[in-house]
């Protein structure tokens, strides 16, 4: 006996089907975007906002968490004495850099050195400092007061070391790169040792979940 | 006369001799300078000292025609804070290396003047506890991309 489908059957099929093909589309579009906790670095969910906070940059004008809006940030944090951690780190951050245009969708990338030395550490010095890697860079400084209000959301340790009687003396300071996003949101922390490859990776793996979480 | 002074002198020879060779036989390679913003005032000089010997050797100091002031220093990482600390001597023991390598010991060179330029090569004199003067020519060279790497 043959029957032929009436109009209410095929409704239920078509609906079915419908739903399958969303679930599955949900499926593919779940499995594609990795969990938050295997990707290196995130902060997810939830990454907080930075709170407001003024420096001054390299050229002596006003800084504040509006320059970080609407595109990505690195931020290294480090001194201009220092001849190791840092001249390595900024200079691993300039070929980075130069690798990851594509990473952000369009957005701007910027890499911001903020001194934990501000008082040795004029705008002046900071301008040539930084430029010396990468013309790009900006270098951050400010009084005290001022890096300690980004320093401390952060999360990042700074302590002068006794000096020398000639008055040299060396900053302890956090050798993580800090990850912002274009709403200024704290979104990935790259750790050291860095080294370009694995830097690069690593911050194309969290920009890249973070802007499909946002689509 | 002739011959205890040509004995006498033939011993002096042999007790040197025998000194030498319980000297430590140090050799330096690999020399090199980081290139550094000259507004730093401070670069980082790298090398590799191999102690053939069969006594250990202390280094405690460095200086260059090219530099103010040269010392010994040791970054680190303890729970992601990167740290510098001087060393005042440091030990190469016997028939072992001691590296200086970007993120762990370094020559810390202060006050290059004229700043050192990439492709210079610099003069630096090792100096070791028991008056060894160890002459060695570090060439200036910027950080390569994967200098980080090796740190522990
Ligand atoms: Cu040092």
């Amino acid at each position: 006996m043959s029957s032929t489908p009436t109009g209410r059957q095929l409704a239920l099929a078509l609906g079915l089907a419908v739903l399958a093909g969303s679930a599955g589309f949900l499926l593919a579009r779940h499995a594609a975007q990795p969990q938050p906790g295997s990707i290196e670095g995130l902060i997810w969910p939830d990454p907080r906002a930075l709170a407001a906070f003024s420096a001054i940059d390299h050229d002596g004008g006003p800084f504040t968490e509006e320059k970080l809006k609407g595109r990505w940030s690195l931020l290294f944090f480090g001194f201009t004495h220092c001849p190791d951690i840092c001249p390595i780190t900024l200079s691993v951050l300039a070929q980075a850099r130069k690798g990851l245009g594509n990473a952000t969708g369009g957005a701007p990338l910027q890499v911001i050195f903020v001194t934990v030395d501000p008082e040795r550490d004029q705008p002046p010095q900071l301008k040539e400092y930084v430029r010396y890697f990468d013309p790009e860079f900006i270098g951050l400084g400010g009084t005290p007061e001022q890096i300690r209000g980004l320093t401390s959301q952060l999360g990042v340790a700074v302590m002068r070391n006794p000096g020398t009687p000639d008055g040299a003396y060396t900053v302890d300071h956090s050798a993580a790169v800090f990850v912002i996003d274009p709403g200024a949101r704290f979104v990935g922390v790259l750790s050291a040792p860095h080294e370009k490859d694995s830097m690069t990776l690593r911050f194309r793996n969290i920009a890249e979940f973070v802007r499909r979480a946002e689509s | 006369m002739n011959i205890s002074r040509a004995l006498l002198a033939g011993g002096v020879l042999v007790l040197c001799a025998t000194a030498a060779a319980q000297e430590p036989e140090i050799a330096a390679t690999g020399a090199w300078i980081a290139a550094a913003p000259p507004v730093a005032g401070v670069n980082a000089g790298y090398l590799e000292l191999t102690n053939k010997g069969a006594q250990s050797a202390t280094l405690t100091g460095a200086e260059s025609p090219r530099f103010a002031r040269i010392e010994m220093h040791r970054s680190d990482m303890q729970n992601g804070v990167n740290t510098m600390r001087r060393e005042s001597a440091l030990e190469v023991p016997a028939g072992g290396t001691l590296p200086f390598a970007p993120g762990g010991l370094h020559l810390m060179l202060f006050s290059g003047a004229p700043p050192p330029r990439t492709g210079e090569s610099i003069p630096l004199t090792l100096i070791f506890a028991d008056g060894v003067r160890i002459p060695v020519t570090a060439e200036v060279r910027p950080f390569s991309p994967g200098a980080g790497s090796h740190q522990h």
